[in-house]
């Protein structure tokens, strides 16, 4: 597509959003792949590498023994549509290892326009502003401003980005002014996370942060006890060292001459993790569908936290929860070095489940919400637990691969210790390792699709995977990956899978300043069958999944509605649409902030 | 060194060197000049199996600071021959004073060394225990004998009294630190009175010297068991197993590590293949009630519920089986229930952190916030304490960690493990 082709398309766009409270919009490369006829059996999730000829051209940082455990643990990624265009965008987060820390040209993070077409993305870092020199190591997104126009966050080891979107007519377009704004932060931080923490109508900010170390004085290698694994020397920590507490940051609005000012609040809000546990991985969720986001950081080494919600009357205030409601450890209390979270409604029981990946010799686990009010430990049970003993499980996501309406799961996995290998220890596999996919058996199992290691299937390659993003990056209505790796190249993996079902994807539009409906709550129904979504910021391990959601409808030709629940608690009901496409959903003049006559797409429209 | 050894080797040496090649003391003297090395003359002593030869290597590993050789050498002078006791019985045989006889001389007189040794046995097999003692300790005081303090270790094991019977396997552990005989005692006892930490050095040393003997992987496995590493332990004990498919305790503990390790697809077959193997397995409580918690992590959770009913018919207050009727309950909903089941798993000593867990999460559905968090509480100090140990500088190499013990393994009847012993 060229760039006139790709403003057009913006504009398009955006005069649907505005006509129309609800509009189609086709997708640029769209060719529904819905089958013609029910399949008898379950597709064949199949992926395929695409990175050759992507127009992706990313290494993670390299170092041989991975010496220090700073070397171990970036790999941010984003995938989701920057410029409005309605075509997927990347960011990958550039990072450095202690040899190059002192050159930060070295880890210059990345930025990828997506072109709808066979090449899939541009390489345009420099030109929009967005080559970041630096140790980076994690990313979230949100519109901070309430501009329309989608920001990008970058956690790093000495200090944090905020990436303000300026895109418009002359492309993708960034400044980075977190100093200016008040979110530089500082200290090692990981995961992170934007919401509507306080209702107060604009995004607030939480980062995560790990291990209290500074560059010039960091432990030596395998000297000590917590620089050590099976009597083999490692990397130190992160046991053993110092952690660090984490940051929230509260939106003030605009400031002087800035779009947006912040400051820093954890500890009023109850956000500061006074324990200094090693946090990694972030996000945002409603639990309870209360109308309030809540907040889960999944914590190496230590047990995780739940924070639930309590703000009123614009006071951010949260009360941690994570044991009494069941998702801070395992359900025979073990605290384990938790990494990455997905999140999603994997068996249709209307409530976000959790899934958190995990160290070797512990299992990745599945907390089943039961409801709202608390969780149960589902990973024996649903058959996520035992095979995923001996790796390290680090990006994750509930993605419906095969469109049969029920969230299939992907998890990225890679050891952190190349000295692995010299371990002969059958629990835990080597340094690089292989991805995991599992089907949605959808009755509360799953299965792993493994694939021989000789064949072409990209999860069996042995990697040291970290980040991981799933997003529709071709608009063939299949959920497609990016994943990064240390040592390696970052990789584009395209869904391939044949006979998958029908499929609709939806982009929210909110008002006012929450254009990017971070927060909102989707409720799809076809005929007696509902999916559920949250528009949701950070996730995965340092990743951003698209705000745009996704939904498989199986062999369903027809989505009756789509009940939002916009972030400011008002709610609207859409419907009905086709399948195989695109839609766009603005938020009504007239959505309703309680219970009675719900408006539909369609009086909105017509009153429009 | 034993003092005992110099006695035993005049008819050991000599017996030895009745098999020994010609030539031998040449070819030593010969490897000597050439290559002053402990290992050249490890590998002749190993030719002549003469205890004298092995004396010499030692001395030159010694001299040369071969550390591994001298371990060889010190093993190899420790084990020649086997048993001492067997020594002693087979060297006198038939001409063996009777036990009166015996009795009588050491009224007299202190016994040699042989005869000695020869009458605590037989005092021991008489069920007398105290003129037993009292020979086994004549020997330690006049020759240092390693294998009377082992005697004496066994001895008091005999009669219950673990931490006597560690003491005096220590000692014969310090005599001979490179004596397999004499660690494996030393490393048994010590797990079986619950000093897993004491004895981790013994364990290391104890494998290195013998490292495909089942029964060295078995007490490696337990060792690891006690410190809370199931991982380490089941790597230990899938090696037990392999070297020996017969070792019942083995493969029992290996079953119990794996379900600790939440392999319970893995730890289901090992446990019943326990069963199947021993009539009175049924008996072996701790054994099914971590088949009924296997049972319900699998998804079987009728079985594992009626599995965990019969153990406690037998044994109302075992830890496991009551958590696994608590957590059956918590999964489905019946908090009341899994509140009982709870207490009840509590009110034991050795209740693992998770049951207050499981507990504390039973309380906070039914609302008792108190409760909830009194449970919590204890769960959380209980973690903290089961770590600390392991973070202790003094902690052994072998037994450093990224990721130190976890908590919430099951105290389980290790000690049925001395069916194995080397007497």
């Amino acid at each position: 597509m060229t760039r006139i082709a790709r403003v057009a398309a913006s504009v398009s766009v955006l005069v649907s959003a505005v006509v129309s409270a609800s509009e189609v919009v086709p997708a640029p490369t769209s060719k529904p792949t819905g089958p013609s006829a029910p399949a008898a059996s379950p597709p064949a999730l199949a992926l395929r590498d695409v990175t050759a000829g992507s127009g992706v051209d990313f290494r993670g940082p390299h170092s041989a023994e991975k010496r220090f455990i700073l070397e171990s643990v970036s790999g941010g990624v984003a995938l989701l549509d920057l410029d409005g265009d309605e075509l997927l965008d990347l960011f990958l987060v550039g990072s450095l290892t202690v040899d190059t820390a002192d050159r930060p040209e070295r880890g210059r993070s990345a930025l990828y326009r997506g072109t709808g077409d066979g090449s899939m993305f541009d390489d345009v870092s420099r030109a929009a502003g967005a080559d970041l020199a630096g140790w980076g190591v994690g990313v979230c997104a949100g519109d901070v401003d309430g501009d329309g126009r989608i920001d990008l966050y970058v956690t790093g080891v000495e200090r944090n980005w905020l990436l303000h979107n300026r895109s418009g007519a002359r492309g993708l377009r960034f400044e980075e002014i977190a100093s200016d704004v008040g979110v530089a932060g500082g200290g090692w931080s990981t995961g992170c996370g934007f919401a509507d923490a306080d209702g107060d109508g604009d995004l607030d900010l939480f980062v995560a942060r790990y291990l209290d170390l500074r560059l010039d004085d960091l432990p030596e290698f395998g000297v000590g006890e917590a620089c050590h694994y099976r009597d083999v020397p490692v990397q130190c920590g992160p046991r053993g060292l110092p952690g660090r507490g984490d940051l929230f940051f509260r939106n003030d609005g605009p400031g002087d001459g800035v779009a947006v000012r912040f400051h820093e609040m954890a500890r009023e809000a109850g956000l500061d993790d006074a324990a200094k546990l090693f946090g990694l991985g972030v996000t945002w969720v409603d639990v309870d569908l209360d109308g309030r986001l809540d907040l889960y950081v999944a914590n190496d080494t230590g047990a995780n936290f739940l924070y639930r919600n309590r703000s009123r009357d614009g006071a951010p205030r949260f009360e941690e929860s994570a044991h009494f409601d069941g998702v801070a450890v395992t359900e025979d209390g073990k605290e384990q070095g938790s990494m990455g979270i997905a999140v999603g409604d994997y068996d249709n029981n209307g409530w976000p489940s959790l899934f958190v990946t995990n160290f070797s010799e512990e299992q990745n686990v599945l907390y089943r919400s039961q409801g709202g009010d608390y969780f149960q430990d589902a990973s024996f049970s649903s058959g996520l637990a035992a095979e995923s003993l001996p790796f390290v499980g680090w990006g994750t996501a509930f993605v419906d691969f095969d469109n049969d309406g029920w969230l299939d799961l992907v998890v990225a996995n890679g050891h952190v210790y190349p000295q692995m290998d010299e371990i002969r220890l059958e629990a835990s596999r080597p340094y690089l390792q292989r991805g995991m996919l599992y089907r949605n058996l959808r009755n509360g199992r799953f299965e792993q699709i493994v694939a021989d290691r000789d064949s072409d299937d990209p999860l069996a390659a042995r990697r040291a995977s970290r980040g991981l993003a799933a997003g529709d990056i071709d608009g063939d209505g299949r959920v497609d990956l990016v994943i990064t790796d240390l040592d390696a190249e970052t990789r584009v993996l395209r869904n391939v899978t044949t006979g998958a079902g029908h499929w609709l994807s939806v982009r929210l539009l909110g008002r006012g300043p929450r254009r990017d409906a971070v927060g909102a709550h989707l409720t799809l129904r076809t005929g007696e069958r509902r999916q559920t979504r949250q528009v949701l910021s950070g996730t995965s391990y340092l990743s951003q999944h698209p705000l745009r959601q996704h939904f498989g409808l199986g062999d369903a030709t027809r989505v009756d509605e789509i009940e939002v629940r916009w972030p400011d608690g008002s709610t609207s009901s859409h419907g009905p649409f086709a399948v195989d496409r695109r839609v766009v959903i603005e938020q009504p003049a007239r959505s309703l902030a309680g219970s009675g006559d719900t408006p539909t797409a369609n009086d909105t429209t017509e009153r429009r | 060194m034993t003092a005992l050894w110099l006695g035993v080797a005049t008819s050991g040496v000599a017996l030895a060197q009745a098999d020994a090649p010609p030539g031998g003391e040449a070819l030593v003297q010969e490897i000597e000049q050439e290559l002053a090395s402990g290992a050249a003359a490890l590998e002749l002593a190993e030719v002549e199996r003469a205890e004298s030869s092995y004396r010499r290597a030692l001395e030159l590993a010694q001299t040369a600071q071969l550390e591994p050789w001298v371990q060889r050498a010190h093993a190899a002078v420790e084990t020649l021959p086997a048993s001492a006791i067997d020594v002693v019985r087979g060297r006198i045989g038939d001409d063996a004073p009777p036990l009166d006889g015996l009795r009588r001389a050491a009224e007299l007189g202190p016994l040699a060394r042989d005869e000695a040794l020869l009458l605590a046995v037989a005092e021991r097999d008489a069920g007398r225990l105290a003129a037993s003692n009292h020979q086994l300790r004549s020997l330690v005081e006049r020759f240092a004998s390693t294998t009377a303090q082992l005697e004496l270790a066994r001895n008091a094991a005999a009669f219950g009294n673990r931490k006597v019977a560690f003491d005096h396997a220590r000692r014969a552990a310090d005599e001979a630190p490179y004596s397999p005989r004499a660690l494996r005692v030393f490393v048994r006892l010590g797990l079986d009175a619950g000093l897993a930490s004491a004895v981790a050095p013994s364990v290391e040393t104890l494998a290195r010297l013998e490292p495909d003997d089942a029964e060295v992987a078995f007490l490696t496995g337990r060792m690891w068991t006690a410190v809370g590493d199931s991982g380490e332990a089941s790597e230990a004990l899938l090696r037990a197993t392999t070297l020996d498919p017969d070792h019942v305790p083995a493969r029992r503990a290996l079953g119990l590590a794996l379900a600790d390790e939440r392999r319970f697809a893995e730890a289901r077959a090992h446990l019943e293949a326990v069963r199947s193997a021993a009539d009175e397995s049924a008996d072996d409580l701790e054994l099914e009630a971590t088949l009924a918690e296997v049972e319900l992590q699998l998804g079987e959770a009728d079985a594992a519920t009626a599995r965990a009913h019969r153990v406690l018919e037998q044994s109302s207050r075992l830890p496991r089986a009551l958590f696994v009727l608590g957590l059956a309950a918590n999964r489905s909903g019946d908090f009341d229930a899994a509140r009982g089941w709870l207490e009840r798993a509590v009110t034991v000593p050795t209740a693992p952190p998770r049951a207050h867990y499981q507990l504390s999460i039973a309380c906070s559905r039914l609302g008792d916030r108190a409760c909830a968090e009194e449970h919590l509480e204890i769960y959380r100090r209980m973690l903290e304490a089961s770590e600390s140990p392991l973070r202790a500088a003094e902690a052994p190499t072998l037994m450093q960690r990224k990721t130190p013990a976890r908590a919430g393994g099951e105290t389980s009847d290790e000690t049925g493990s001395e069916a194995r012993s080397d007497g």
